[in-house]
């Protein structure tokens, strides 16, 4: 090799270099807004929450001190963490499923009619869109004694009863109030159903299945991918379930009664709001955050570990 | 890998240290020259209170004669906040100048985590003698380990409310004096509809029914919140277990072995907690005998033109505990300058004012229908005079009448405790001493976060 | 409804083949009709009872009567409702505005240039959408203290300049389906990252845009938490999520009539924006499957 050539790929070299450090400088511009928000709103609050955790910082203008396990050693006997814990594990083990059974209901009963389809899905989506705080504030009425709900069940001879004003009935009138906003849900839903390819159905037409088989092998398996999803994204959301329950607690038992009735609507982040920015027990806060995180992570992670016996991915993953 | 996030984790911590540095707030008192010559820079103070509608509207009044006093000073008055407001409005630097409780249920933790300014200093700077101005039991539940961080503005008084129509009836011509006697009362005065669900209750005994709580503080029974060691004393004073094991029987008796659930439907078929501050209340509606109520009511009675025909009179005791008849729980409004309040002179002449002014102690206790803390505005003829209210004024003048001890933990000890009571009214506390062992422990353990 | 146009087409079938058809269209629809009944009830009652004279309230009375229109008047002097929705709007607006600029860069770097490491970036994207926001809140509270913007609308609307996971998730996923010649005839025409961004792919992207500003409104608009721990008590920067949760708490008593006409007022403009927007948001919706 000649000097010149060899100058000439150490120039190329080097102009190579120059552009790969000038395109990457490119890509830091583009994704700047996302690096500082994620140092700024995530990282670094990370970071310091996870200290705070092993301190007691009680008061945000006072200074953190380091406390070692304190935090997590009060919550092993904090019965109000427990029976936060119960009510939120009640809430995402019922109303998970729940919500995906309903919404697989409607978005079935959406494929039905040939005409109207697109009316019908608005209807049925337009609750998803009322604010929580006002669907909230409605359901409060709707389902209070002497209201509607309660007027009809009386009408009809069915015990009725309290709904929020009850220890047993508030959780399942959550529930209903979720009901009422599934819509998001149905429609991701009804567009898999419109996907599952009608070959497999004439196919099995041919083969003489039964409505209940052909839904049992045909439909679940091809929308599994769909409801796994929605599990999942359905228990990280259940598990910071917070404004209906605040609404509807304060509403019915009045100013500083979260939880009303008798701490059957303490779900764990308004325990941890209630212990974080009312008693401004900030460590402890913070201790609860992480263990929230953990129990979400390892909910995530038992369901994607589990996924592949019951999740069919036609060609790979969605 | 492992080396860049020990990196990253020292620089967060780094970063912490400087963001937590600093705070806090130094005392100083600096007066306000009120003499006549003196000239002022125009002041507007906030005041945030827990009142609402028609209460709110007759404390403001209260606020503009103080303005009309002090024509330099504005007051700014904001309804429906809360102790936990408070706490955040001192948290965040969003401060008001005065805060008005709607009990002493956090004053210790106030006084004693620096949250509200110790007005030591201001009294001194007056040179005012509290003691000889304000009734001791009042001062009690206003301080804590000598930090005399609020003031008491107003207190309230508990007693037993009954309905005159429903006692002639019933052939009963006095008030009762023992919780056994309110039990035998109750069921005379219960009456029920053709569906059995309650019609008329003689009295409800739940803890989260309107103020029937108060029932469970101790006062009535001589029950001790805490041993002489500072540990919660409900599972060693035998007064609770016997307290609550009434409790029960008084609804079994009264109500029937599915009593609780028909107070339940009761309480909801009035409308739950939210009616007890509207004419749908049980009582001013003629759907409750006998009730367990503040002063207040007086007022509410009056002001919502109910036509329950009614007497007052102090609320029955214990057995056991006898000698305490005429006593009652107490404990009303306090008033703190929080320790970020951004005009803290002024603030202490609005407190000032409405701790010690006898025109507006009388005006406020007459309007909100409350015990007025002052020695002078307690001499008021109007109070005394009111066959409905005077016996509150002799509750709250009561040597034994008292508030719950405060601690540092606020309310979190009442809030467990009704917590406990509420469980075991469901049936959910299977050994009840098993039980307030537990919530004993659960009160001691809250003092490691404090 | 659709039965009646099956029917004329069965013109040509046997009276026999012809009721079948027609009871299996009712039966089609009677399913989607029954829920249709089940999901408007609640909105029936509501309105009915933001009619109702405060005593017909309490009642178990269905229709009101007198019609009480007043309430609609009544509860703005009740409570600052045009406050709150002018809160409402500006905080909804600028985060709207701060998502869409700040996201739209991102969601180009993941989707549309080629670098190492842009799978690492993409995936720490996702997981900050499923990180609880507890786990940040008590530090973050702690900041806006100290840089005194609790009470104001700053700790609400600055993070939105900052890109927001899911939206750039969803500009993301919606720009992979930009055909690649386009992209690549741009370049050869000399155009920059910045310029392909703008003149290629958002134009083609409105959809998609549209979508993301439509549910960061939605999410603002129906945001509770945020504004509630935020505004620290200062009633001048309540959101009507915040104002109207403590209606109750505010009005001790029990003013059914006018709760149900807050929440009409408050439900009434969402629902408009999505009748009119209706095809972008369910679009929007299909193409994530993820919560919005």
């Amino acid at each position: 090799m000649s000097v010149a050539t060899q100058t000439r790929a150490a120039e190329r070299q080097k102009l190579r270099r120059r552009r790969a450090i000038r395109s990457y400088m490119v890509v830091t511009a583009f994704l700047s807004p996302w690096i500082i928000g994620f140092v700024w709103f995530y990282l670094y609050p990370m970071l310091a929450s996870l200290y705070f955790s092993f301190t007691k910082y009680d008061g945000v203008l006072q200074a953190p001190q380091w406390a070692g396990l304190l935090n997590y050693r009060h919550m092993v006997g904090d019965q109000l963490f427990w029976k936060s814990l119960k009510n939120t594990i009640w809430i995402v083990a019922i109303g998970t499923p729940l919500n995906i059974l309903f919404a697989l209901t409607l978005a079935w009963a959406l494929t039905l009619p040939r005409r109207g389809r697109g009316i019908y899905r608005t209807i049925f989506f337009l609750p998803t869109m009322v604010p929580a705080v006002a669907a909230a504030l409605s359901f409060l009425f709707i389902l209070n004694h002497g209201g509607p709900v309660d007027t009809i069940l009386r009408f009809l001879h069915i015990p009725s009863p309290s709904w929020f004003q009850d220890a047993n009935w508030s959780k399942p009138g959550l529930l209903l109030l979720g009901l009422w906003g599934v819509g998001e849900a149905m429609i991701i839903f009804l567009a898999a159903l419109l996907d599952v390819p009608v070959q497999l159905y004439e196919a099995a037409d041919i083969e003489g299945a039964s409505a209940w088989q052909k839904f049992r092998l045909i439909t679940l398996p091809m929308i599994s991918p769909v409801l796994f999803f929605s599990a999942v994204i359905g228990i990280i959301y259940g598990f910071q379930y917070f404004t209906e329950a605040y609404v509807v607690s304060l509403g019915s038992g009045g100013a500083g009664s979260l939880g009303f009735p008798n701490g059957s609507t303490l779900f764990y982040t308004i325990w941890l709001y209630q212990q974080g920015f009312e008693a401004f027990h900030l460590g402890y806060a913070s201790a609860m955050a992480w263990v929230l995180f953990a129990i979400v992570m390892a909910c995530t992670a038992v369901m994607i570990k589990t996924s592949s016996r019951w999740v069919f991915y036609q060609g790979g993953f969605r | 890998m492992k080396r860049i996030g020990i990196a990253i984790l020292a620089a967060g911590m780094v970063a912490l240290a400087a963001c937590t540095a600093g705070g806090g707030t130094s005392s100083s008192v600096s007066a306000v020259d009120t003499s006549s010559g003196a000239t002022h820079a125009p002041v507007t103070l906030s005041v945030w209170s827990f009142y609402t509608s028609r209460e709110f509207d007759q404390y403001k009044a209260v606020l503009d004669d103080f303005h009309a006093k002090y024509p330099w000073i504005t007051v700014s008055s904001t309804p429906a906040k809360s102790d936990q407001d408070f706490l955040r409005a001192v948290n965040t630097g969003t401060s008001p100048d005065i805060a008005i409780s709607a009990g002493p249920d956090n004053v210790a933790k106030f006084c004693d985590s620096g949250a509200y300014k110790d007005l030591t200093p201001f009294i001194q700077q007056d040179g005012m003698d509290l003691p000889s101005i304000i009734p001791d039991q009042a001062l009690r539940y206003t301080s804590y380990k000598g930090n005399q961080c609020t003031l008491p503005v107003l207190s309230d008084a508990y007693g037993l409310y009954y309905n005159n129509d429903m006692f002639q009836q019933a052939g009963i011509t006095v008030p009762p004096k023992t919780l056994t006697q309110l039990e035998s009362y109750a069921k005379q005065l219960t009456t029920y509809n053709t569906d059995h669900s309650i019609k008329v209750a003689g009295f409800v005994p739940l803890s989260a029914f309107y103020e029937s709580g108060a029932l469970y503080n101790g006062v009535y029974t001589g029950g001790q919140w805490y041993d002489s060691s500072g540990k919660s004393a409900f599972a060693t004073d035998p007064t609770w277990a016997s307290l609550l094991q009434w409790q029960k029987d008084f609804i079994t008796n009264v109500y029937g072995t599915d009593g609780y659930s028909k107070l339940q439907d009761f309480f909801s078929s009035l409308g739950g907690p939210n009616s007890e501050w509207s004419p749908a209340q049980g009582f001013e509606s003629g759907q409750i005998a006998m009730a367990l109520d503040g002063e207040w009511r007086t007022a509410f009675i009056r002001d919502d033109k109910s036509k329950v025909n009614y007497t007052t009179a102090p609320f029955p005791v214990a057995d056991a505990n006898a000698a305490a008849y005429g006593a009652g729980q107490i404990g009303g409004d306090v008033i703190g300058i929080p320790s970020n309040a951004p005009h803290p002179a002024e603030a202490w002449l609005l407190l000032k004012y409405l701790a010690t002014d006898t025109g507006a102690e009388v005006k406020l206790a007459e309007t909100l229908g409350n015990v007025p803390t002052t020695y002078d505005s307690l001499k008021d003829p109007t109070l005394n005079q009111d066959p409905h209210f005077k016996p509150f004024l002799d509750i709250f003048a009561n040597p034994k009448s008292a508030f719950k001890p405060l601690t540092v933990i606020g309310q979190t000890d009442s809030d467990l405790w009704s917590s406990f009571i509420d469980d075991w009214e469901a049936g959910k506390v299977p050994d009840l001493q098993k039980g307030l062992a537990n919530v004993a422990s659960q009160i001691d353990q809250q003092f490691q976060l404090g | 409804m659709a039965a009646g146009a099956g029917v004329i087409a069965s013109r040509r079938m046997t009276a026999e083949g012809r009721r079948r058809r027609l009871l299996l269209a009712i039966g089609r629809h009677s399913i989607a009709i029954f829920f249709t009944i089940v999901f408007v009830m609640p909105f029936v009652f509501v309105v009915l009872t933001s009619l109702m004279t405060r005593q017909q309230a309490l009642t178990r009375d269905m229709w009101p009567h007198p019609f009480a229109w007043g309430n609609y008047t009544d509860v703005f002097r009740l409570e600052p409702i045009l406050r709150y929705t002018w809160v409402t709007v500006v905080y909804a607006v600028l985060a709207t505005v701060g998502v869409v600029l700040s996201s739209v860069p991102v969601a180009y770097a993941l989707s549309r240039m080629r670098w190492r490491g842009r799978g690492v970036i993409f995936i720490l994207v996702i997981a900050t959408m499923m990180l609880p926001s507890q786990v940040t809140i008590v530090p973050l509270y702690v900041l806006f203290v100290r840089l005194h913007w609790i009470g104001t609308l700053k700790p609400l609307i600055v993070p939105a300049f900052f890109g927001d996971a899911f939206s750039i998730f969803l500009l993301r996923q919606f720009f992979l389906t930009i055909p690649e010649d386009l992209v690549d005839a741009a370049r050869v025409d000399g155009a920059n990252e910045w310029q392909i961004m703008w003149n290629v792919v958002v134009k083609l992207a409105k959809p998609a845009i549209a979508a993301v500003g439509l549910f960061e409104f939605l999410y603002c608009w129906n945001d509770f938490f945020n504004p509630l721990l935020y505004a620290g008590g200062n009633q001048n920067i309540y959101t009507l999520s915040v104002g109207l949760s403590q209606f109750t708490t505010h009005h001790r008593g029990t003013l059914w009539n006018l709760q149900m006409a807050a929440s009409v007022i408050f439900m009434v403009p969402v629902i408009i924006l999505f009748i009119f927007a209706q095809k972008a948001f369910i679009e929007g919706v299909t193409l994530t499957g993820v919560k919005g």
